[in-house]
């Protein structure tokens, strides 16, 4: 089991290597000087050169990679290209809109698509299963930003009933704050909805399918009860893994939302700075989400490891 | 998604597209239209995709141009039709990069396991872990905003997806029979996994491929909508929305028609990844 | 960037975000802006929705902010405002000045009691330290073509400040209506935390989210609302949307598209004058082709001006191939027709200069993203080029690429952008980073060029004035460095309370009048 885990962190720690990596690398080598586009057209050669010392963008590739990562284990993330503030304080600021929207958002999506599956497999012949199913289907092929329009244009503009935008902090105004999510949480669990119900629901036909449950039913237990003890519990467990692969999607999927919502998280955030060739904010934006991915599936995992035994004997 | 069982393709089914035409209608028709438009687009167009014409912009369905002109006068159906091939090629480069690159890493890791397996995991995972639109975008900013470039970032992203299903099929089918019986007839395990493993995964990569495919076409038209994907003046999905959310109050049809053209592509292929994966489950039954 | 007067002197990326996203904003036509609602109520905050962010919160740097006028306007000051009814400057800062009778000096004498947010007196020696900030090319200032010709800036005693000029400069008030006085003892501070001596305080900046400034309270002109906060919203729909619930109060710089919706559903338009920008194709005249003036003759002639004001911009813009507006008393007579759209002209000037079906001319038009009135320019040009044959694409760059391409290594053929006219002062048009003598995106300088120019801004005279700009304006017709395409107001859209906004032409706007 330790033997187990510890390859499970070392593994996390060799991830969030790759991706950082790549990251900078990436960022790096993209067209466009980041001291040109601060200082614009009427800046000399030599205060172009000069700023471009001064952000160290003068360094060989690898040198660069190698000062930020010791800085970055020091806890030093470094200072904003554009604004001067240290990306440390953007992260952080950043961090909490984006989380409230993700956590809400698969809260969300959970809630309604682990009823909606187990009830679509339990029903699965039934004549309204299929029209059901392509009715969810149709959440993940409508493009985020056009759902998010269409429920502006509704609930805002046309019914006057929600803000179109603009995020308020839980601490200011908690009611203001929930009124600010309910849209864009919308948007998001409409997306993640559909292939959570096609996960679940062909979780629970296999289910369905094991002897023990077809010995349960010849002994005469009545289907529902059948759902509730066997198939539901078993589900939840694979469906938990499957949320934690599925997060890149998610953080994905914030982006868009961010954006058509104004809500000032890691997104939008990571978004300018590739615009902007804000390095020090990309590589951030980049190292906290690849965190983010790694530690809730090791924390993921290790919940596996305790519930599941045969993990365990590992 | 994992969740389809492999089966020995010795097994013979009834066929896919009666199948098809019984329980997925709509799947079949959607990504029927949608693959005779992408195929045939040029042909089919009526008028030029690219040709402007300023005193007809923004005009609604007509019997010179059925579904109406977009911002510049262009006509709307034949945009439609260069932004279906569009989309096709989106999804051929997201199935391929995806495909080729996740079957190789998960069929290898499955079939061969030990540290390989550890190692390809972990390449999976740190391609998961980056989030799609960021990758795209700096992919795109690195080299230039095309369709190709905006894909390899998507088609990176559906690597593991492939690669997820295919080790899961390599594991189950490692130990059994007919497998065991080729490694007693002396064949090597590279050669097994090409010749005996994988052709019995092909069933759950197609649905793979449906669903990742779907994925890409959204993901192009997120792009498109963003200034990132194919250039103007060709069509894509995107860029239509784009145009078309711009001008809502003043056009509301031609967003109506772009929004459906779009989602109903994306719809037929995801439905299609649901009736494919359906037919492989029940044996066609 | 609201209405810079001379948006010549600021770089492209400025001009173009301008009109990408929206549109700045500068004089506002007639009384318009002195009409405050009546019912007006002290306090409140006015939530203004911008397409993006600024890019610094130094006022004498923010090189590519289409949105600069945010903090300009409300943190700092200049000496002198331009109003935007008479065009003339009227005191800030300063509270009064006297012309030397040679004109080659200026004498200030500014505002008693003004002191800085932190309660710090303002002197004369903070607008000598600012302007000196300015001129030196260490700083690296986009204003620092505006301070040219002043050779020496001295303090005379605590509020009198005498500015030398090497020459005669007609137009040195509205130069310096662009040029922020800073504090120079909190100077370090100025990228983060910036103190000014404006009606209102720096609050906070949050990048990608939104910049809030509060009202202060010790300001000679104390401002009605409480704090004014831009929330950038780069979707055009969801910041209609923001208006139309209330969300947001105002929506600053929006394109024809825009206004139109907004009139739709109700929302008041505040408008400037028609002719505060224009819209252009710049051309590479280094390269063939287009050293050829032929070649630049008939694209003129291959767009359609006419169809593009009345379509994509629902003919808020005025068509025009002379960059000079109509209304300047510079304006050469009859101009703005030259060079009508005429297929059958621009193919036979390019035959002439050897393109032909058989040999079509090869041609990339730049545009960057963002921008989609741009956009459909490139788009209009490309598609009247092929349909003669030619082989025209167009490439959408995002801004920091473009600017590489068009500004820092000039490597394109011709690209979409868009500039201030500067009606205030003729001059500053031709200090623009297209028409500039010394350095421009055309890179086009013919021999006696720059003298003219010089010449022009130079002249006290208004008859010799007025000839020796009639002589810039045929030159710049007939030679085709650039194309013109139109004229342009720019667009505020909001509530009643909004028009109460004034837009001054250089830049710096009055937000003090505005009562929620």
């Amino acid at each position: 089991m330790f033997k187990y885990l510890f390859g499970r962190v070392i593994g996390g720690v060799v991830t969030l290597f790759c991706v950082t990596g790549l990251a900078f690398f990436a960022t790096a080598l993209a067209p466009g000087n980041p001291a040109a586009v601060l200082l614009g057209n009427m800046a000399t050669p030599e205060r172009i050169e000069a700023v471009t010392r001064q952000l160290g963008l003068d360094q060989p590739l690898p040198v660069r990679y190698g000062i930020w990562l010791r800085e970055t284990l020091l806890g030093n993330f470094g200072t904003s290209n554009v604004s001067f503030k240290p990306v440390a304080d953007l992260l952080l600021a950043a961090a909490f809109p984006t989380i409230q929207l993700a956590v809400a958002s698969l809260l969300v999506a959970v809630l309604i698509a682990i009823p909606l599956g187990l009830l679509l497999a339990q029903k699965r012949n039934t004549w309204w299963s299929r029209p059901a199913s392509s009715l969810i289907t149709l959440g993940i092929s409508i493009p985020g930003f056009w759902v998010g329009l269409m429920l502006i244009v509704l609930f805002s503009v046309t019914l006057k009933l929600l803000p179109s935008g603009g995020y308020v902090p839980p601490g200011k105004n908690l009611i203001g704050n929930i009124r600010s999510l309910v849209l864009p949480v919308a948007t998001l669990a409409i997306y993640l909805i559909p292939s959570l119900v096609r996960f679940v629901r062909v979780t629970a036909i296999s289910v369905l399918r094991e002897d023990y449950v077809d010995t349960a039913r010849a002994k005469g237990v009545r289907p529902s009860a059948i759902l509730m003890r066997h198939v539901a519990p078993n589900t939840l467990v694979t469906t938990i893994t499957y949320i934690g692969l599925q997060l890149g999607v998610l953080i994905s999927g914030t982006v868009v939302v961010e954006l058509i919502f104004s809500i000032p998280g890691l997104g939008r955030l990571g978004l300018n700075a590739v615009l902007n060739r804000d390095y020090p904010v990309v590589q951030g934006v980049v190292l906290m989400a690849a965190t983010g991915y790694v530690v809730v599936n090791l924390l993921i995992d290790l919940a596996y490891a305790l519930i599941d035994p045969r993990v365990r004997a590992r | 998604m994992t969740d389809v069982a492999a089966t020995p393709r010795h097994r013979r089914q009834p066929g896919l597209l009666a199948f098809l035409l019984r329980r997925a209608p709509l799947a079949l028709a959607l990504v029927g239209i949608f693959a005779i438009a992408a195929l045939f687009g040029p042909w089919l167009a009526p008028h030029s995709m690219t040709e402007t014409n300023l005193a007809a912009a923004l005009q609604g369905p007509s019997t010179t141009n059925w579904l109406g002109t977009d911002p510049l006068g262009r006509d709307v159906l034949s945009r439609l039709l260069g932004s279906a091939q569009v989309a096709a090629q989106a999804f051929l480069i997201v199935v391929l990069i995806g495909g080729v690159f996740g079957t190789a890493l998960g069929l290898v890791a499955g079939g061969l396991g030990g540290l390989l397996d550890l190692v390809v995991s972990r390449v999976v995972e740190v391609l998961q872990g980056f989030p799609t639109i960021l990758v795209a975008i700096v992919i795109v900013a690195l080299f230039d905003p095309s369709l190709t470039n905006a894909m390899i970032a998507v088609g990176l992203a559906a690597i593991p997806d492939f690669a997820r299903v295919s080790r899961s099929v390599a594991i189950q089918l490692r130990d059994r029979e007919f497998i065991q019986a080729a490694r007693g007839l002396g064949a090597g395990e590279l050669r097994i996994l090409w010749s005996e493993v994988l052709p019995n995964m092909v069933g759950p990569l197609i649905v793979i491929a449906s669903f990742d495919g779907a994925q890409a076409v959204l993901w192009e038209a997120s792009l498109s909508f963003l200034g990132m994907g194919v250039q103007p003046p060709a069509p894509s999905f995107g860029s239509m929305l784009r145009e078309a959310q711009g001008y809502l109050a003043i056009q509301p049809i031609f967003a109506v028609i772009v929004g459906l053209a779009v989602s109903g592509v994306i719809l037929g292929l995801n439905l299609m990844g649901d009736a494919i994966s359906d037919y492989l489950d029940r044996g066609g039954k | 960037m609201n209405g810079h007067r001379n948006w010549g002197r600021m770089n492209r990326a400025e001009f173009l975000r301008l009109l990408g996203g929206a549109a700045a904003a500068a004089a506002v036509a007639g009384p318009l802006g002195y009409l405050g609602s009546a019912s007006a109520q002290e306090g409140g905050e006015l939530i203004v929705g911008i397409s993006s962010d600024i890019s610094t919160l130094d006022p004498q740097m923010s090189p590519i902010d289409v949105f600069r006028h945010t903090i300009r306007s409300t943190v700092f000051e200049a000496l002198v405002f331009i109003n935007p009814d008479t065009l003339e400057a009227d005191p800030m800062l300063a509270e009064s000045w006297e012309v030397a009778p040679d004109g080659l000096s200026v004498t200030f004498k500014l505002k008693p009691g003004v002191t800085w947010h932190n309660g710090t007196p303002f002197t004369a020696a903070d607008v000598v330290y600012s302007i000196n900030r300015v001129k030196d090319p260490a700083t690296g200032s986009a204003f620092a073509p505006q301070l040219a010709a002043v050779s020496n800036v001295e303090a005379i005693d605590d509020l009198t400040v005498k500015l030398t000029l090497a020459n005669t400069v007609p137009g040195i008030l509205a130069n310096l209506a662009v040029i922020q006085i800073l504090n120079e003892a909190t100077i370090a501070d100025v990228n983060t935390a910036p103190i000014g001596t404006g009606p209102f305080l720096f609050s906070n900046w949050s990048p990608g989210d939104h910049i809030r400034v509060e009202a202060y309270a010790n300001h000679r002109n104390p401002p009605k609302v409480s704090a004014i906060e831009w929330r950038i919203v780069p979707d055009s729909q969801a910041r209609l949307a923001g208006l139309q619930d209330g969300t947001l109060q105002m929506v600053a710089l929006v394109e024809g598209k825009d206004v139109v919706q907004a009139q739709a559903a109700g929302i008041e338009v505040i408008q400037t004058k028609p002719y505060i920008l224009y819209e252009n194709f710049n051309i590479n005249t280094k390269r063939a082709p287009f050293d050829d003036k032929r070649v630049r003759q008939a694209l003129a002639h291959a767009f359609d001006r006419e169809a593009y004001a009345k379509t994509v911009w629902f003919g808020f813009a005025r068509p025009t191939i002379n960059p000079v507006p109509p209304e300047m008393a510079t304006y050469l007579p009859d101009s703005a027709t030259q060079f009508p759209y005429d297929p059958e002209k621009a193919a036979a000037l390019l035959a002439e200069a050897g393109f032909t079906k058989d040999k079509p001319l090869k041609m990339e038009i730049l545009t960057p993203q963002g921008f989609d009135t741009l956009k459909s320019m490139a788009l209009l040009l490309q598609d009247s080029l092929n349909r003669l044959g030619h082989n025209v694409t167009v490439k959408e760059e995002e801004v920091t690429v473009w600017i590489d391409h068009i500004l820092t290594n000039p490597d394109y053929d011709v690209t979409t952008d868009n500039f201030n006219t500067g009606p205030e002062d003729p001059a500053s048009m031709f200090n623009s980073p297209n028409l500039a003598p010394a350095s421009n995106v055309n890179l086009w300088n013919p021999e006696g060029y720059a003298d003219l120019v010089a010449a022009a801004a130079a002249e006290n005279d208004p008859a010799k004035r007025t000839e020796l700009y009639h002589q810039l304006q045929t030159l710049i017709l007939d030679e085709m460095p650039q194309i013109t395409v139109n004229h342009l107001p720019l667009f505020f859209l909001g509530t009643e309370a909004a028009k109460s906004l004034i837009i001054g032409p250089s830049g710096i706007d009055d937000y003090t009048k505005i009562a929620l």
